[in-house]
């Protein structure tokens, strides 16, 4: 099969315009994050070219994730069964918890290896220009773990981004967990401000994570 | 010079937000002197070397320079002017900054707000200072109020226009203003307004920040300052400002740990 040229088979180069089989991928693809028309473009036509057998894997993967992949119950990071392994895993510090926007900064500060407590998962920040306040967030989750008269963590590690959303949903919860007499610390500066803890690197995490002080 | 080089222009501005966009770009929506409110992209901020992402969090005056595009202006320098620091380690103060800039941000369209930019920089320097909040937040939200055209009437009544000296008067949220004896059966939705809360609004709206920053006013009054003022803001920009539900949080669980609110 050859292309050629691709306008006309896409017909216009709005990528919702129309309702043909390519169309309809390249904007689901479009939908994704990060990806812009060209970017969906180029992966649809990926997915025409590669045998069925692709597809099938790629459709079934997808459908996979939708309907296996939940939240812990504890930690609320994702994971297929509940309480994920992480928090299953005795071994980790249960003195120790570490407070996430996203399950990537997980995987993240896992990668570092420097830090054997346990997670919870916020899943975003305060944000309200986009809507999002502090109802939004595993903010009660997180307060029920704390409150449990089996709680069993001494410190809490703030680590969402240094962005101001981050800052602000940082200095938020430690306004709330204060008033359990806790322990509450900040991931140390040397993170630059505005970046992201999901792709920071491996020794400045560790550091930061080191050297993190009480606010 | 290449007939093909993109214009480019230098401005100071004010980070109102931003949004992840393609790729490792964001869009950033800016506030300057001169054109007002406007989108623009900032490319590979996502990346962890980049050298833009630092200088254009929401909040931050900044000196950037730009390149024409068809369609979103690209950020190509950014420089920190500001950061305001000391905003950024207390939440009261944090999150008031965030509620000025949704402020603004609910305000405006693109291509307005021009003269916004002042009275902006303004509050959040007198914010970062992190005394007299109430004049600073109260006095900028009248500010804006003024410029869009919005105004609140404090003095006179909304519907007959007489004046109004007497503190003991009714309030209408949607009407914008104080509401006379003679004309508040004619008139829905009125409630009575604290004569001390119309005695502030009136200093707030036509003192000097100087003076009327040295009015004392305590937790409870600045409570009801608040939810007057915000009831005002959410019912003329004609949408949810979710900031202020979040600043009303705060000062009501600063109340309840330690007695004392903001000041
Ligand atoms: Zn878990
Ligand atoms: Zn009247």
């Amino acid at each position: 099969m050859t292309f050629g040229n691709q306008g006309p088979i896409l017909g216009n180069t709005n990528p919702y315009g129309g309702s043909s089989p390519i169309n309809r991928l390249v904007s689901a693809f479009h939908m994704l994050p990060g990806i812009g028309p060209r970017s969906a473009q180029r992966l649809a036509y990926h997915v025409l070219r590669s045998p069925a057998s692709e597809a099938q894997e790629l459709a079934n993967a997808l459908l996979d994730v939708k309907e296996n992949i939940i939240l812990c119950g504890s930690c609320q990071n994702l994971t297929i069964k509940s309480p994920c392994n992480l928090c299953d895993d005795n071994g980790r510090a249960q003195d120790l918890l570490c407070v996430v926007e996203e399950p990537l900064d997980v995987v993240a500060i896992e990668r570092t290896g420097d830090f054997k407590g346990n997670y919870h998962v916020l899943h975003g920040v305060i944000a309200p220009r986009s809507g999002v306040g502090p109802e939004d967030l595993k903010i009660d989750e997180l307060m029920k773990r704390l409150r449990s008269s089996d709680n069993t963590f001494k410190e809490v590690i703030l680590a969402t981004n240094p962005s101001t959303e981050g800052e602000a949903t940082a200095l938020y919860l430690a306004q709330l967990i204060h008033s359990l007499d806790l322990k509450v610390t900040r991931l140390a500066r040397g993170l630059p401000t505005g970046s992201d803890v999901e792709y920071a690197d491996i020794d400045t995490l560790g550091r930061a994570l080191e050297f993190r002080h009480e606010i | 010079m290449s007939p093909r080089a993109p214009r480019v222009y230098s401005t100071r501005a004010i980070v109102l937000g931003q949004r992840e966009f393609v790729e490792a770009a964001k869009v950033i929506t800016i506030l300057t002197p001169d054109v007002g409110k406007q989108d623009s992209v900032a490319k590979g901020v996502l990346k962890p070397k980049s050298r833009l992402a630092g200088h254009l969090e929401p909040g931050t005056y900044c000196d950037l320079e730009l390149a024409v595009a068809k369609n979103l202006d690209i950020i190509r320098e950014a420089q920190t002017i500001s950061r305001f620091r000391a905003s950024q380690q207390n939440l009261m103060q944090l999150t008031t900054l965030i509620y000025v800039l949704e402020l603004v941000d609910k305000y405006t369209v693109d291509g307005t707000g021009s003269d916004l930019f002042e009275p902006l920089l303004v509050t959040l320097e007198r914010l970062d200072r992190g005394i007299n909040l109430s004049a600073v937040v109260h006095g900028f939200e009248l500010t804006i109020l003024e410029i869009t055209g919005f105004r609140p009437s404090l003095d006179q009544c909304i519907h007959c226009l007489s004046s109004v000296d007497s503190v003991k008067a009714n309030w209408s949220q949607d009407g914008g203003g104080i509401v006379c004896e003679r004309c508040v059966s004619v008139i829905p939705d009125t409630s009575l307004i604290e004569p001390r809360v119309l005695k502030v609004l009136r200093a707030y709206q036509s003192w000097p920040y100087e003076e009327s920053a040295r009015i004392a006013i305590d937790s409870n009054l600045e409570a009801q300052l608040s939810r007057v003022m915000h009831g005002l803001m959410k019912a003329f920009a004609e949408r949810d400002i979710k900031s202020a539900d979040l600043l009303e949080e705060i000062s009501w669980r600063n109340e309840l740990s330690n007695g004392r609110g903001m000041s």
